[in-house]
């Protein structure tokens, strides 16, 4: 169902852009950064849209978007 | 691997975790305390000399062997890494209090599900003050608490704290008769060296794994609604109770339970504090190694934390016994509450108008 994950620095700035964003895609969820892309803890959105048109340097405090792809992630951007 | 399979990986791994808690109380270990985090950094603390309570003085292999084995997957896995940020004061606070928080309930949260899974029901009472800390810790988390952005650590940080663990480990192994040791009492109870060092690599393999964490088994919960950790602790405390009953170690009742005490503000306060603490950490005692084992430099500074402040509770009679609270228990448990929520406060990131 979800096709991209957004992880970033804080839940807070997680949940503001679930906030923000709430509206922008049909499917949209807050959750904790899956195993496979970190050991450490934290969080991410998950949501389904278009990775291509996501730009995550516009997107506050985010770190790294990843694609779903086959059951895998995939990195697809990282911010500096 | 599928999300499936990965929720199936952390069930596993809370089971084998289980047996392995009951096979080291099994081989030594003292009863309901099979591997508690907080009760051996303790007993390490006085081994190390940083207190003088003579029955609890022990160099617990467990804790080095959690942070060695979490060491050794993420090398294999190739992400092992020096990250951290730079509050270190914060964090070594953070750590003191959740040791303070420990010595007044007497265990960490995985001893206060050990002791659950024994029939203690003080650990029951705990239970309820840990949850209710992880929740006010997650409101504050869901307002925007936040330590500052990870920063890059020098070259030589890299390897520094494992470097440390590693050697303390081969100085135990090579001349154990370099750290105190105690004679009676829980300290005195421990099972073979170097069975524990293996099963605790073990154990730290697993963690790292799995991400097992108590407190952020909770925190998921309050702040996602994911249950897969949960059902995860709860096949943990079902294989606990099973187990101690195979063995003989269920005993359902308050009072008369192997190092607990039964004043129940404190039971509830002491746990409070731990969960508290370790949301505003990341982590709990537990989960403090696997991140140090993993590079982690803020962990290092909490397991300081940790250590200091088990040296502290003794030395300044905060620490509660088998007959109650200690002297100055009490007294450490409001400073401890009201820096926790000072720390909480100070720490909520503003919203740029």
């Amino acid at each position: 169902m979800y096709n991209i994950i957004i992880t970033f620095l804080s839940h807070y700035d997680a949940v503001s852009f679930l906030s923000e964003n709430r509206k922008s895609y049909d499917s949209i969820k807050i959750a904790p950064v899956p195993r496979q892309i970190s050991s450490s803890c934290g969080s991410c959105i998950m949501l389904k849209g278009n990775s291509s048109i996501i730009d995550i340097a516009n997107i506050e405090s985010s770190e790294c978007l990843y694609e779903i792809k086959d059951g895998k992630y995939v990195k697809v951007a990282e911010n500096d | 691997m599928s999300i499936k399979k990965e929720n199936l990986q952390i069930y596993i791994g809370f089971i084998i975790f289980a047996i392995l808690a009951l096979f080291l109380m099994i081989q030594g270990n003292p009863a309901n305390m099979g591997i508690c985090t907080a009760c051996f950094i303790r007993d390490i603390a006085g081994a190390l000399g940083l207190h003088s309570a003579g029955k609890v003085q022990y160099f617990r292999p467990e804790v080095f062997g959690f942070i060695i084995g979490a060491f050794v997957l993420a090398m294999v896995k190739k992400d092992y890494k020096s990250s951290g940020t730079s509050n270190y004061a914060t964090n070594f606070i953070l750590g003191f209090i959740m040791m303070i928080g420990s010595l007044i309930f007497l265990g960490c949260p995985l001893r206060m599900t050990l002791r659950m899974g024994a029939g203690d029901l003080n650990a029951y009472v705990g239970f309820f003050g840990f949850v209710g800390g992880i929740g006010v810790g997650s409101l504050f988390v869901k307002k925007g608490y936040s330590l500052s952005k990870k920063v890059e650590t020098a070259p030589s940080e890299k390897y520094a704290g494992i470097s440390i663990i590693i050697a303390l480990t081969l100085i135990a192994l090579v001349s154990p008769t370099s750290f105190l040791a105690s004679t009676e009492g829980p300290g005195s109870m421990h099972a073979p060296f170097l069975v524990s060092l293996i099963v605790a690599i073990i154990v730290g393999v697993i963690a790292y794994q799995t991400k097992i964490c108590f407190s952020g088994t909770f925190k998921n919960l309050f702040l996602f609604k994911d249950y897969t950790y949960i059902i995860g602790y709860v096949l943990f405390l079902i294989v606990l109770i099973i187990g101690n009953m195979m063995i003989g170690n269920f005993h359902l009742s308050f009072a008369d339970q192997p190092v607990a005490h039964t004043d129940t503000f404190f039971n509830f306060g002491g746990l409070f504090l731990v969960g508290f603490s370790a949301v505003l950490a990341v982590g709990c005692p537990l989960r403090q190694c696997i991140k140090a084992g993993s590079g982690n430099t803020d962990a290092f500074m909490v397991l300081l934390g940790l250590l200091i402040g088990a040296a502290a509770a003794h030395n300044f009679s905060t620490a509660s016994s088998g007959s109650g609270v200690g002297a100055n228990g009490p007294i450490a448990f409001w400073i401890s509450l009201a820096v926790l929520f000072v720390i909480a406060f100070l720490n909520l990131k503003k919203k740029e108008s």
